[in-house]
């Protein structure tokens, strides 16, 4: 006999639908299929020990004893659900897909004795019927209904009730097989859910940590386990997540992304521990889960000949102690922005080892600069300076390096220019700048004669320096 | 550039300059400007353009677009009214090889183009005169014929050598940074000199100028730096332009747009595709001077340049086209003698009429003038395409003011006789307007029209002949979607903002853009929406790409494509102008319009079934003028499916109208048009018409021209008139203000004639309240209105398709639906319509059906039946000829394909079908799915279905389905359509060797269909059905709710609180209704209206839009016989039916 539960409400917040009825299932019988989200079919047969004789004198007289016992172990699972807050309607017959059709069109617990499957199901109409259950797709099942719209054939009984035969010269093996399932006939087996396999591990303090020392402890006792998981299905992980549960009812998460997938318990906690260092929790520490992304182990085929690169684990271990020292958003490499925006650029961690896709080919961005004859010292940030404009060009400067002696003051003596940019207008941080490249020469001391580029500003109205021509 | 900066003789340079700042040259002409007509390329309309060189008192310009001269008619026109000089010319996509090219002169020169992988650049060209111009357009068209219209960018573009070829007249920029000499600016400038030797060698020495742009960019600077030392070693003139892609600095932003749509990328991700600043706007010559301080002669150089280009579009060259005559005839005499030879025929001297002396008198004065005006090939040509269309039996006839000529009606262009009805020739062709005339003909809709467009082509040659352009501009949906992806919105934003295009007719005088914004839940406030509708406004109305008009036609004898460049339309076989149909007109280009009419089409075909089946020939030229059948049904507004007189707002006023004479159905055209009803003419008129209000005039003077409507204006031609009695107007004047009310492009310019008109209306002592009445009424014309003439000739085909409705309705009805989609109904309201003036019609048969609907001989009279059907059939059938009946065609059948169904037919003439395997084994083309909707709508009944019929349990179902499906044949043999259904998917599908040759063990299993399921599958096979109105299913039900049926509303009286019910057929809600919308609700007797106010459509929205069933309470409104309710409640029906439409918002 197969039950089947069919959820038609769940209460708002909580787990998620489909792992509630799962649950639920799996505490009536190990034999569980999870048909749809909202569907669940599981094998009831040789439960009368547990839900047949005790509670016998509920039932009715006329029922057979594996009847009866089927209604009891309904009725158990709708009370369950009940308590659990969840609408369901639970059906038990003797073919699974009886079973769905019955709990998808009944309210409250039907059970149908082998035998009576038509007469239960044969006023449903077609609608009801799933013909992905037996095994028709889609697009296909779309065609067949609509023929049978044309016949007129609208409920299960009609269906049926057409012959055979003829039924399938018309609409083939798929006919057949609808016709079956139709008359409750129709045999197959269960696609039984494996437990799921556990990359995540939880922990619920008690009480509540607030120094990195103990947190440690806690992170080994996980990662190790994680990596142990890892180990036992041949999998690695390049990404570990951490949630951790706080006093002030916050959670706190991180990310950390591998390069290459890895198992090593103690570069997972080192990184771990660096990462929560450069942005520790507000609060103390209540419950600790750790979830570790299965992906396939790297791998390597090293050469005889082919000099050692630092281990993947080390090198990740170095830059996230850089990451701690000088901001996760300043370490990676420098990527050039695509934009008429001087000096843009972002800063791009180092990618996972792999085929890079290559980008649309920007016709414009393909276009090189021409090649300089002079080397240019950009100056990031750039000075701020004082400039004196005579006839719209600038005729003398003044600027000085916050932080260095170095300064640049005199008389221009030479101006190209404007060099006119601006863009992003449709932006909150539209931009617009005007470039001279300057000959400036200090009339005191020939030390501070300088060419070099500077730019106005012409949102702000103010002078920079951005660099010298070496 | 940057080493040079220290550099002693720079600094010498920059002194120099500071000192000569004074003495900089103050005249500048802007020589290369690229307008909207770039297609994404430019952001300013030609006007703006002029408009912004005007305002900063440049005397010329010039109009470099991409590829063409699309935008050169407007630029032209809009320069010459504002006092400046338009310069023509283009950008030429050539593309070049990398290999050694012969020059003009013999020498071989090396064109390196570099290694760039864009092998085609740009080289802007100016037309020096009109050979240089001839030569343009040569080119451009070369280009353009040689690949198909939607060719990749780059695939485009003409070689070298023809380059070369059609060099002459011609002056060559070096251009910017996608011109010739792009390539190689890093400091070695020797591949740079090859190629602007390339360039002298091809345009003559003294017509290359090294052009130089100044958009403050160092690698601009530094290819211009090369240009100047390959200039200075070469002697070639430095030139200044600006490289202008928009009027003002502002529009930058609409070009950046516009680089995005044209890349496909956002604004975010457009990264260096976008401008480095906004610095191509149109300088002003001092800013110019500025710039080109250091080099003052490239300054003074633009105006020399402009100086030697002596070619406006006023010398365009093109010559009225000619008609090649018979030897010893010149095309005066030729045209003469064909004039003369009609009028005989049109005008017949032995009946004495008297109009035959007015004819001579009106054709002499006519054809005087055409030959003054040298016209006489136009005429011929125009005469030549309706001798073709006679000679292939393609209806044809002339429409607007072509029928104002006694010379078109006798050559048979028009129908209408100018002179019986008082026509005025000047309206069509005066000296004093310096304008050409255009005629327009109306054809058949689809192959005839095809035919007859294929046959100018052929006749004037590929390059003599080609359609006018209609320039798709940016608006609507489109627009909203383009511009909201460019800023990056998501899908759903996306949806949202473009729904706020309306695309209902009337607008809420309060639906604001605010609010509209505020309803679709986006707030203006935030930047990016605010920025969307920035953008959105700016874009608007700017041109898109090019399509092809509807029939306009230029011809130009094998040399149009010196006058104007052509291009291939997306329709194969198709080759347009590069200018619309406003443009050719104001250049003077001579066109014929060469229009689709499906009544054209219907009429040609009901002529051919009446020749066919009736024996009967019916000549539309002469049939009875007032025939008594014709003007009671209009009278009636018993008008479903006839020309221009059908829809709801004329069936409303032809029962006040109560045409009793051809003239009056010309005013009845006229009077439902958007001019006459904004203009408040339509109630004034009825009223005089029935006596209510007397008539007066506005003003005495205007009685001759007003005495024939009442005193009401009803036509163009009354307006133009009343505007040279009252406000004193001369010819040209009255013409101008013609145009303007025709002109899309006019709300300026009508206002500039308001103005025009109130002064010398107040000259002439017109003022206050009567000088507004006439302001008001010119007004609103230009909203739409006709000219008599036109109105005329559409009467005129008004009356032949109300003729062969009321005389040969199968022949009519069956015309109708082989010419869908036309009209104002769906063909199930013409059936129904048919079928209530009695006319029985048959259902679809693949025994008897042709593709198209045909005519049976048929029983006279089917007013017989069950209650119901008697019920149906109320109108009075009187004299309507019925011994016809009506074949339902395969055409009929949604989703069967012509190939299939005329298989079908050809199959069926060789043998009758002996079953449904048989038909599927003999018409390998008929697919499942045709087959199935076959047997779902009944076609496939008649055949005969092997095997006993199984018992059934409905009788009364059965029966009646046999009843309604079965025409003919013996009862035991006939299917019901679930055993055809059940056939088919046998015979359909291969069974596979196992039930392959299993016999079927009696007939179909299957229950026959309901009345119900029947009436859904016709609906939803063929969009109609023979059976019974679907409202008459539900007739019991409705008179429990006390629901009047459409046809006993006549018989109540006016303002009776009334139900009706019905299908609605029809939804409108016009422009000129202030926001009432008017719903024609069907049901088995008829049509009801119902009118329904702004406030109840308001509270009634979602079932009013989205309900195909409903029911409405109201008073009855019944005034001179117009019958509407006036809605107060609304209630949807729930009524199974699948497939209801309905023609909405029209």
């Amino acid at each position: 006999m197969f039950a089947c539960i069919y959820g038609q409400t769940f209460p708002k917040s909580g787990s998620d639908a489909g792992e509630m009825l799962i649950d639920l299932a799996f505490t009536f019988s190990p034999l569980v299929e999870q048909t749809a989200t909202d569907t669940v079919v599981l094998e009831v047969s040789g439960q009368e020990l547990l839900f047949g004789l005790s509670l016998r004198s509920t039932q009715g007289v006329n029922d057979k004893p594996e009847i009866e016992c089927a209604r009891t172990l309904a009725n158990e699972i709708a009370r369950r659900a009940t308590q659990l807050s969840c609408k369901v309607n639970v059906s038990v017959a003797a073919n699974p897909d009886v079973a769905v059709h019955a709990a998808r069109s009944f309210d409250g617990v039907t059970v149908i004795p082998p035998g009576t499957e038509l007469t239960a199901l044969g006023s449903l109409p077609l609608k009801m019927l799933d013909c992905s259950l037996a095994g028709i797709e889609k697009d296909k099942a779309e065609e067949i209904r609509e023929t049978l719209g044309l016949w007129g054939v609208r409920t299960f009984s009609d269906l049926a009730g057409l012959p055979m035969a003829g039924l399938a010269q018309r609409l083939g093996q798929e006919g057949i097989r609808l016709q079956k399932l139709a008359q409750g006939k129709d045999d197959r087996h269960l696609a039984l859910l494996q437990p799921p396999i556990g990359f995540e591990q939880s922990l619920e303090l008690e009480h509540p940590v607030t120094e990195l020392e103990p947190l440690s402890f806690i992170f080994s006792r996980l990662l190790n386990q994680l990596c142990a998981n890892l180990n036992e299905h041949a999998l690695a992980t390049n990404e570990l997540n951490l949630r951790l549960k706080l006093e002030d009812r916050t959670d706190y998460e991180r990310t950390v992304t591998l390069p290459v997938p890895m198992r090593n318990s103690k570069t997972f906690l080192r990184l771990l521990l660096f990462d929560i260092e450069s942005k520790p929790p507000e609060a103390a520490i209540i419950a600790v889960t750790i979830r570790a992304e299965p992906v396939k182990p790297r791998e390597l085929q090293t050469g005889l000949f082919i000099p050692l690169a630092p281990e993947p684990e080390k090198l990740e271990l170095t830059l996230a102690r850089l990451a701690k020292l000088v901001g996760a958003d300043n370490v990676g490499s420098a990527e050039l922005l695509d934009t008429h925006r001087p000096d843009a650029f972002r800063m791009k961690s180092f990618g996972r080892t792999g085929v890079r896709k290559q980008s649309k080919s920007n016709p414009q961005s393909a276009m090189q600069n021409p090649p300089c004859v002079m080397g240019f010292r950009v100056f990031r940030p750039p000075w701020p300076a004082q400039v004196q404009v005579m006839q719209g060009r600038p005729a003398r400067i003044n600027a000085r390096n916050v932080n260095s002696s170095y300064l640049i003051c005199g008389q221009v003596i030479c101006a190209a220019g404007p060099w006119r940019t601006s863009g992003d207008w449709w932006r909150a941080d539209v931009w617009a700048r005007d470039e001279w490249d300057v000959a400036v020469s200090n009339s005191s001391s020939s030390q501070n004669d300088a060419l070099c580029r500077i730019y106005r500003d012409l949102k702000s109205e103010e002078w920079f320096v951005e660099g010298v021509y070496d | 550039m940057q080493a040079k900066i220290g550099n002693g003789s720079q600094q010498r340079k920059q002194q120099q300059l500071l000192t000569t700042h004074r003495l900089l040259p103050t005249k500048y002409v802007e020589l290369h400007a690229r307008s909207a007509f770039s297609f994404l390329q430019g952001a300013s309309t030609p006007e703006e353009l002029i408009a912004r060189c005007a305002e900063l008192e440049m005397p010329s310009m010039a109009l470099l677009d991409q590829d063409g001269v699309y935008g050169a008619a407007r630029f032209h026109l809009a320069a010459q009214k504002l006092g400046v000089k338009a310069h023509i010319g283009a950008e030429i996509a050539v593309r070049g090889p990398k290999s050694e090219v012969q020059s003009p002169t013999g020498n071989r020169k090396t064109l390196n183009l570099g290694d760039s992988p864009k092998k085609v650049f740009s080289v802007p060209v100016l037309v020096r005169n009109r050979t240089g111009y001839q030569n343009l357009c040569r080119l451009v068209t070369l280009m353009k014929l040689r690949v198909p219209k939607h060719a990749k960018p780059g695939e485009c573009a003409v070689t070298t050598d023809e380059l070369a070829e059609y060099a002459s007249g011609l002056i060559c920029l070096t251009g910017g940074s996608d011109g010739p000499l792009r390539f190689d600016h890093h400091g070695d400038t020797k591949n740079t000199e090859k190629t602007a030797e390339w360039l002298i060698d091809v345009f003559g020495k003294g017509n290359v100028y090294a052009e130089l742009q100044r958009h403050f960019n160092r690698e601009e600077e530094a290819r211009n730096q090369a240009v100047i030392e390959v200039a200075r070693r070469l002697k070639l003139p430095l030139l200044a332009t600006n490289g202008v892609s928009y009027a003002a600095a502002g529009q930058r932003q609409i070009a950046d747009v516009f680089t995005c749509i044209r890349n496909h990328v956002r604004l975010e991700t457009a990264g260096r595709l976008l401008a480095v600043n906004s610095e191509r706007f149109v300088k002003s010559p001092l800013e110019m001077a500025r710039l080109f301080a250091d080099l003052p002669e490239a300054i003074t150089n633009t105006t020399e340049l402009s100086s030697r280009l002596e070619f406006t579009l006023k010398d365009l060259g093109y010559e009225f086209p000619k008609y090649p005559v018979p030897p010893g005839e010149t095309m005066t005499s030729f045209l003469r003698r064909r004039t003369y030879e009609g009028a005989r025929w049109r005008y017949p001297r032995d009946n004495g009429s008297p109009t035959f002396a007015q004819a001579e008198k009106q054709i002499e004065h006519e054809l005087k003038l055409i030959e003054k005006l040298k016209l006489e090939g136009y005429f011929l040509i125009v005469w030549d395409i309706i001798q073709f269309c006679k000679r292939n039996n393609i209806l044809v006839q002339g429409r607007g003011s072509a029928a104002n000529s006694a010379v078109c009606y006798s050559l048979e262009i028009t129908a209408v006789d100018p002179i019986g009805m008082e026509l005025l020739f000047e309206r069509f062709l005066s000296e004093e307007r310096g304008e050409w005339p255009d005629i327009d003909l109306d054809l058949p809709s689809g192959d005839q029209r095809e035919r007859t467009i294929q046959y100018v082509y052929e006749r004037y040659g590929k390059r003599g002949a080609a359609m006018t352009a209609n320039v798709i501009t940016y608006r609507g949906r489109s627009a909203a979607r383009e511009v909201g992806k460019v800023l990056g919105f998501d899908e759903e934003t996306l949806g949202r903002l473009s729904s706020l295009v309306h695309t209902w007719e009337w607008k809420d005088p309060k639906d604001t853009t605010a609010r509209q914004f505020k309803d679709a839940g986006l707030d203006l406030r935030d930047r990016r929406i605010r920025k969307f509708f920035q953008l959105y406004t700016a874009v608007k109305d700017l041109p898109r790409h090019l399509g092809q008009h509807s029939g306009g036609m230029v011809i130009c004898q094998g040399q149009l494509d010196s006058v104007v460049p052509l291009e291939p339309a997306a329709m194969p076989g198709r080759v347009v102008v590069q200018w619309d149909k406003e443009d050719c007109a104001d250049l003077g280009i001579i066109k014929v319009d060469l229009l689709g009419l499906g009544m054209m089409a219907v009429l040609e075909e009901s002529i051919q079934i009446i020749r066919d089946d009736y024996g009967e020939e019916v000549d539309l030229a002469h049939l009875p003028p007032d025939d008594p059948t014709v003007y009671e049904a209009l009278q009636h507004a018993d008008t479903i499916g006839m020309f221009q007189i059908e829809s709801r707002a004329q069936m409303s006023c032809l029962p006040r109208l109560r045409p009793q004479k051809f003239y009056d159905i010309v005013v009845q055209v006229a009077i439902i048009r958007p001019g006459p009803i904004v203009g408040n003419m339509v109630n004034p008129y009825l009223n005089r018409r029935l006596g209510r209000a007397p008539v007066t005039y506005a003003h005495p003077d205007l009685e001759p021209v007003l005495k024939r409507t009442l005193g009401v204006p009803l036509f163009q031609e009354q307006l133009l008139k009343v505007a040279m009695i009252c406000a004193g107007f001369s010819g040209g004047e009255a013409e101008e203000l013609r145009r303007a009310m025709g002109f899309k492009r006019s709300e300026q310019r009508m206002r500039d004639i308001e103005v025009k008109l109130r002064r010398g209306m107040t000259a002439k002592g017109i003022t206050g309240k009567t000088q507004d009445e006439i302001v008001q009424s010119i007004a609103s014309f230009a909203l739409y209105g006709f000219p008599e003439s036109h109105a005329a000739s559409f009467a005129l085909i008004a009356y032949a398709s109300a003729y062969l409705k009321c005389h040969y309705l199968a022949a009519f009805t069956a015309a109708t639906l082989n010419n869908q989609p036309m009209g104002f109904y769906q063909p199930f309201t013409i059936i129904k319509d048919a079928q209530r003036h009695g006319l029985k019609v048959k259902p679809v048969d693949v025994m008897r059906s042709n593709w198209e609907c045909t005519m049976e001989s048929g029983s006279k009279s089917n007013v017989k039946g069950s209650k119901s059907d008697r019920i149906e059939q109320t109108l009075d059938i009187g004299p309507w000829a019925l011994d016809k009946d009506l074949r339902l065609g395969l055409r009929c059948v949604k989703g069967l394909r012509e190939e299939s169904g005329r298989a079908i037919v050809r199959e069926r003439i060789k043998q009758p079908f002996a079953g449904i395997d048989d038909l599927h084994h003999r018409v390998p083309e008929l697919r499942k799915d045709e087959l199935r909707k076959l047997a779902a709508i009944g076609a496939l009944n008649f055949i005969q279905i092997p095997g006993p019929k199984p018992k059934v349990q409905s009788p009364k179902s059965v029966r009646a389905e046999q009843t309604l499906d079965m025409g003919h044949g013996a009862l035991d043999k006939r299917a019901n359509r679930r055993d055809a259904l059940w056939q088919v998917e046998r015979v359909a599908r291969d069974a596979g060797p196992l039930y392959e040759k299993l016999a079927e063990d009696g007939g179909s299993p299957l229950t026959p269909m309901t009345l119900n399921e029947r009436l859904n599958a016709d609906l939803r096979g063929t969009g109609l059905t023979i059976g019974r109105h679907p409202m008459a299913h539900q007739r019991a039900w409705l008179d429990t709710l006390k629901v009047a049926r459409a046809a006993e509303l006549k018989d109540l009286r006016n303002g009776m609180w009334v139900r009706v019910a019905g299908w609605v057929i029809v939804r409108q809600r016009p422009g000129t209704a202030k926001g009432f919308v008017f719903l024609s609700l069907e049901d088995e007797t008829g049509i009801a209206n119902v009118i329904v106010t702004p406030q109840i459509f308001e509270q009634n929205r979602l079932a009013l839009v989205n309900y195909p069933f409903l029911l409405i309470e109201g008073a009855l409104q019944h005034q001179d016989n117009v019958v509407s309710v006036k809605a107060r409640r609304v209630e949807p029906l729930n009524i199974a039916i699948t497939d209801a439409g309905s023609h909405d918002f029209h």
